[in-house]
């Protein structure tokens, strides 16, 4: 997929999507990978410039996965050439039902974000072993 | 909303459009990312600072070289491994090797700079070659 991978995602965040954001000011969009197994959706989120602490992880009754990062980049008098802003991030995705709202966890490590949200137990695929 | 005026940010859009647009028809050279990493470029009077973004980089992934005024900032960035049973359901983030070629502005002095790297922040500050420091002159008479 070129088309998703050349994309900076620093597209910033319309009001219509951070209307229920209040800490989150000049946000941005953050670069994200996500992958599936049976068991779990793991998410790995570019929050360059994101000191731990900073992040705050929601997956709501509507099973929307919000992530906002406040940054703390202190940027340098002087510019005189600009490829990314400097600000915070938001993202949100519409997950399945089958997720567990109560297990998500994260790490955030050299700037990127890793998010684990695994399946409900009963959601998982179970094998049946074949008793004769 | 505020909106800086930046034409610079409209040029680059353009660039990125052009390279999806190699991608696309399947010029494009793997695992390597045109644009990537994204820098941010200051000045003062005493030096030139840049801000580069390189998260999910270690620091000893990282090369910086200058030459002249010429650097080049290149490494590699692993992709994430979620294991063989995982479906990618999006890629967004750029993986593999990185090689980007700058030109300074103006000189600086090569024995003066400092690179920090922090949260996926590359901070490199370097101090001016003396003779494009701002100099006053004072007049005479």
């Amino acid at each position: 997929m070129a088309t998703e991978v050349s994309r900076r995602g620093r597209k910033e965040v319309s009001a219509s999507t951070t209307e229920n954001v209040s800490q989150v000011s000049n946000a941005y969009e953050a670069d994200a990978d996500i992958f599936s197994t049976e068991s779990e959706l793991t998410l790995y989120l570019d929050l360059p410039g994101v000191e731990k602490g900073a992040v705050e992880i929601e997956l709501d009754e509507t099973n929307t996965l919000q992530i906002k990062a406040k940054g703390s980049v202190e940027e340098p008098k002087g510019l005189q050439f600009r490829e990314f802003q400097i600000g915070d991030f938001y993202r949100a995705f519409r997950l399945g039902e089958e997720y567990d709202r109560d297990k998500v966890s994260a790490t955030l490590e050299n700037g990127v974000l890793k998010v684990n949200v695994p399946k409900r137990e009963e959601a998982k695929p179970k094998r049946i072993a074949i008793s004769a | 909303m505020i909106w800086n005026f930046e034409p610079f940010s409209e040029l680059e859009r353009m660039r990125r459009e052009m390279d999806g647009l190699f991608d696309r028809m399947g010029f494009a050279t793997t695992g390597s990312y045109a644009t990537f990493p994204a820098m941010n470029l200051y000045e003062s009077d005493e030096d030139v600072t840049i801000l580069v973004e390189l998260p999910g980089v270690r620091k000893e992934d990282i090369q910086l070289d200058l030459r002249e005024n010429v650097l080049v900032i290149s490494g590699k960035r692993e992709p994430e491994d979620a294991g063989q049973e995982a479906v990618n359901l999006r890629k967004e983030r750029m993986a593999g090797e990185f090689r980007k070629t700058f030109r300074l502005p103006v000189k600086v002095d090569s024995n003066r700079a400092d690179a920090q790297c922090r949260n996926g922040i590359l901070t490199l500050k370097m101090a001016k070659a003396e003779e494009a420091k701002p100099h006053q002159i004072s007049i005479q008479a």
